[in-house]
């Protein structure tokens, strides 16, 4: 190979890795500027099913507004039907919400759109594995990814579930975490602070 | 002291990277560019990660600039997304008549670790006829894996069950930074067992040459099926190989020919053939033409061959360059002497 040929080569190999280089690390900015631990949680509602028989969950128009829960710890949970940790963790938010039921409320939040409102509510009734959550305390809202994306409203940018945010009484984050949680972390969350 | 740098010297141009080399690491470089990735604890997700990178790398490696060849097919597949997969499958038969299994050669990250890894000064395992049938079982993957499972039970089965680049770029990497180490608290009984597979491979890539690549790999496996097509590799003309076998033994890959389906065109053997019988396909778009061709016969190299097989003299001239008898009998005698 000619020196000069191979010269042409080294720089544009040089240039290419360079001009990669500085596209990803610097140019592109995939961070989304979301809220983090410390700010106020943007208000949001939601559509929420009805619960209330314990017998199923219904479809109902009911909104759940976030402002509307000042006062209380509001523990907001991102899950899907196709996530296992997702459905491993919801029967112990439960049992934390009915331990803790006047302090705090927990809201767990799907947005499959390959499912839709009525799809999901279906499955949760159906399915095997949510034969038990028809006793459940805690909320289930369905958001829609599109008009609605809840998940990137509050912080999240990777698409990892399960997530969760939990809020203080005066609706400020104090923890945002992807990732399952259990009881104790929960408790040890709240618990110290359910005096303020 | 002068001694001591003359002595860093040599050994930096003793220990010269080859060109392969280089270009194995230019390309695992480039695959996994987003850097700030292993910083932040996030996956590029960008529009870059539309297109595919010819070789094994993870799409959920923070580092990873673009997805991966297996990890879109599969998607595809269990998505019944018909022009998503018309796409991807449009995208890697394209780099396999275009590179053939030279990806695996030169533009592969996993490739390129488990050359390093071989480098570890061990007793090590020769290729056999048992390595030989083992190879045939990257096929079985790429079809019950790579083909079946996504289309059938909508997993992708080979990212999820088997491979190391996904266990390594997108699991263990993820638990060394602050952000992401929350994960460690989901693994469960899959991740175990995924984590024995990547340690398996990385100790018997100590021992046995690309282990992975020979026996585990379906991407490789869909490769080789372009081995005959592929516009660059290693090529082999038949009119000057003497069938003398040093390539073979010579190469660290199953082959059963130069080029067939298990070369993964590394070009070991180029330098190995006494006959010069082997090239670069395409070599004459990047080298002068008089660069290709062997010394003619009866010029420089005394092949080993010439003492077994008499070559047909071209000009009557003697095939030994030992004693220069014109008769042409003489050869033949030699051998019957000894």
């Amino acid at each position: 190979m000619s020196k000069v040929k191979r010269i042409i080569i080294i720089a544009v190999a040089a240039v290419v890795m360079l001009g990669v280089l500085v596209y990803y690390n610097f140019i592109d900015k995939a961070l989304v500027s979301g809220v983090k631990i410390g700010d106020v949680c943007p208000t949001f509602s939601v559509r929420l099913y009805d619960n209330e028989s314990k017998g199923s969950h219904e479809a109902t128009d009911e909104e759940f507004a976030l402002e509307a829960e000042r006062g209380k710890f509001v523990v907001i949970n991102f899950w899907a039907t196709w996530c296992g940790p997702c459905k491993a963790e919801l029967p112990h938010f439960d049992e934390f919400q009915k331990d803790y039921a006047e302090d705090v409320t927990i809201i767990a939040l799907n947005g499959e759109r390959s499912l839709g409102y009525e799809g999901l509510r279906e499955w949760i009734n159906t399915n095997e594995e949510s034969k038990d959550w028809k006793n459940f305390d805690i909320l289930f809202g369905y958001y829609d990814t599109e008009t609605n994306d809840l998940y990137k409203k509050l912080g999240f940018t990777s698409g990892d579930l399960p997530a969760t945010v939990i809020l203080d009484r005066e609706g400020k984050i104090i923890e945002s975490r992807e990732g399952k949680m259990s009881y104790e972390e929960l408790e040890n969350i709240i618990v110290p602070l359910l005096k303020y | 002291m002068k001694k001591f740098f003359g002595k860093i010297k040599r050994w930096f141009v003793n220990h010269k990277p080859s060109k392969r080399r280089i270009i194995q690491l230019y390309a695992a470089l480039l695959y996994n560019a987003n850097i700030k990735g292993f910083f932040n604890g996030q996956i590029y997700k960008g529009p870059v990660k539309n297109v595919c990178v010819p070789g094994l790398n993870c799409y959920s490696c923070p580092g990873a600039a673009a997805s991966c060849p297996l990890g879109a097919l599969q998607n595809a597949l269990y998505a019944s997304n018909t022009s998503m997969l018309a796409y991807i499958f449009g995208t890697i038969v394209l780099f396999g008549l275009l590179l053939g299994r030279t990806i695996c050669g030169f533009l592969c990250p996993i490739g390129l670790g488990q050359e390093l890894l071989y480098k570890i000064k061990t007793p090590k395992l020769r290729k056999s006829r048992a390595t030989y049938v083992l190879s045939y079982l990257k096929y079985i993957i790429l079809i019950v894996l790579v083909v079946v499972l996504p289309l059938m039970y909508a997993v992708p089965g080979f990212c999820e069950y088997i491979c190391p680049a996904g266990t390594l770029e997108g699991g263990v990497i993820s638990l060394f930074n602050e952000e992401t180490r929350g994960r460690l608290g989901m693994l469960g009984p899959l991740f175990t067992w995924k984590f024995t597979l990547l340690v398996l491979f990385i100790v018997a890539g100590i021992f046995v040459f690309r282990f992975f690549c020979r026996f585990f790999c379906p991407l490789g496996a869909f490769y080789g099926f372009f081995c005959r097509i592929a516009l660059l590799g290693v090529k082999l003309d038949k009119n000057k190989c003497t069938d003398c076998g040093l390539c073979i033994s010579a190469c660290k890959m199953d082959i059963k020919k130069v080029g067939d389906h298990e070369c993964i065109h590394c070009g070991a053997c180029i330098s190995v053939c006494p006959a010069k019988a082997i090239s670069w396909k395409g070599s004459k778009l990047f080298v002068r033409g008089n660069e290709t061709q062997a010394p003619t016969a009866g010029e420089e190299l005394k092949p080993l061959t010439a003492m077994l097989k008499p070559v047909q003299p071209a000009k009557e001239e003697p095939a030994l360059p030992v004693e220069v008898k014109t008769d042409v009998a003489a050869p033949q005698e030699e051998v019957r002497d000894e």
